[in-house]
């Protein structure tokens, strides 16, 4: 049975529009539920539970929910079990076991187990209990933040901008060059050469460098400081191979994704084309260096929701 | 001072060897390996001051030659210039030992600011 249940939707003067936190206090008592509903009101919302396993059913449903606070005894389920449970089902919920003084060790053992955030002893004054429930919404948003990012918010993360800085970097560093913008990149008659990375982990897909052989061998000669002629086609493709590298390890810093680079690959011919099984065009900008042209393209690969919340 | 440049590929072997010479360095003997097994051997024969690798390579990568050099007992200081950017990697090449990570692309100003220690 719930009692109280959404005590409080009201607005704090200084936290006006904005919704207070949600927390879900659990005891079998209704009366203690009733009390903390009424004392907490201003400041949460107060949600209210009479069992671990009607928590529980409430966390089901409601997402919303960012602190529970829950008294130790209770028949059935007593509330470090119940914490333990949730730090299982839903570990981004902050957890605050209130006991008595003779459950003190199990109190200590939950806390040890790094099952709960904070205990506190009963009776709990009012201030006491609101402070350590702040400290909690506080910690549960801190805990959200220091999450890896999910795949769908990493997709958002990188423009043309970026790719341009990062390559405009890379041309000057290592070839003394500069790197001009260019409105398209023409796949011509001459041989054209791709070199690319894939990366695989939290973020999936490739880095692709088209641009033409010529050009390529040009800018290998910078790199190997000799003549083009000079250069074999391994030394042009090695060459090539570490600019896309640098790309492919600068990219992934951008993303901030958690992804492995593989060794960079080089592909040769007329009319090819590079492609990673499920994955999309993300991104493509064209460059001119040296009256040349070249391209640079994004691959990348949608898992799970990322595509429904992608834009 | 003898440095040691680890990386598979030639061209950015030459890219190190430039931007040492850029910072300076030219003076000292600067002598190459194309993967950490070969550097492992290079090492114990040719002792150098100073190793520069690179992180992602075949067969041995930087760190684990790094965690190798450092289980044997070899005290090298080492440095790593690498496109492996995240400070996650830094993190465990410092943790490793490491001096610095020099993230490419690289100037011969970078260079030089992380071998300051070592200028003559």
């Amino acid at each position: 049975m719930l009692m109280a249940q959404n005590g409080g939707v009201g607005r704090t003067a200084e936290g006006e529009g904005q919704a207070l936190p949600r927390i879900l206090c659990v005891d079998d008592e209704p009366r203690i539920l009733d009390g903390l509903a009424l004392n907490l009101r201003r400041q949460f919302q107060v949600k209210t539970a009479v069992s671990g396993a009607d928590a529980l059913a409430i966390l089901e449903q409601d997402d919303s929910i960012v602190v529970v606070v829950s008294d130790m005894r209770m028949p059935g389920m007593n509330g470090a079990e119940l914490l333990h449970q949730i730090s299982i089902r839903a570990p981004d919920v902050t957890r605050v076991l209130l006991t008595g003084h003779s459950d003190m060790e199990a109190a200590a053992a939950a806390v040890n187990e790094g099952q709960i955030f904070r205990f506190l002893i009963k009776p709990c004054p009012p201030d006491t209990l609101t402070a350590a429930l702040h400290a909690s919404v506080e910690h549960h948003h801190r805990r959200l933040a220091e999450r890896p990012a999910p795949r769908s918010a990493l997709a958002a993360k990188f423009g043309e901008g970026d790719v341009r800085k990062i390559m405009a970097s890379i041309w000057s560093t290592v070839f003394g060059l500069e790197l001009g913008a260019s409105s398209s990149f023409r796949d011509g008659e001459e041989s054209i050469v791709t070199a690319f990375v894939l990366l695989s982990g939290n973020w999936d897909g490739a880095l692709l460098l088209e641009c033409s052989r010529e050009l390529a061998h040009r800018c290998a000669a910078r790199m190997f400081d000799v003549a083009p002629e000079a250069l074999s086609e391994d030394e042009v493709n090695d060459a090539l191979g570490e600019v896309v590298n640098m790309a492919g390890g600068n990219f992934k810093n951008l993303i901030h994704g958690d992804s492995i680079l593989s060794l960079p690959a080089v592909v040769d011919g007329r009319g090819h084309s590079v492609k990673v099984p499920g994955s999309r065009m993300a991104l493509r900008v064209a460059f001119e260096s040296d009256g040349a042209a070249l391209q640079v393209s994004i691959l990348q690969r949608d898992v799970g929701n990322a595509r429904v919340e992608g834009s | 001072m003898k440095i040691l440049i680890v990386d598979d590929s030639k061209a950015m072997r030459l890219i190190v060897m430039r931007a040492l010479r850029q910072a300076g360095f030219g003076d000292h003997a600067l002598i190459e390996a194309s993967n950490g097994i070969e550097a492992l051997a290079l090492i114990k024969r040719a002792a150098p001051d100073l190793i520069l690798a690179d992180w992602n390579m075949p067969q041995m990568s930087g760190i684990e030659l790094l965690r190798s050099l450092t289980a044997a007992g070899l005290r090298v200081s080492f440095g790593f210039i690498t496109s492996e950017v995240s400070d996650a990697a830094r993190q465990i090449a410092l943790e490793a030992g490491a001096l610095f990570v020099v993230t490419k692309p690289f100037t011969a100003e970078i260079i030089r600011a992380n071998l300051a220690a070592f200028a003559a």
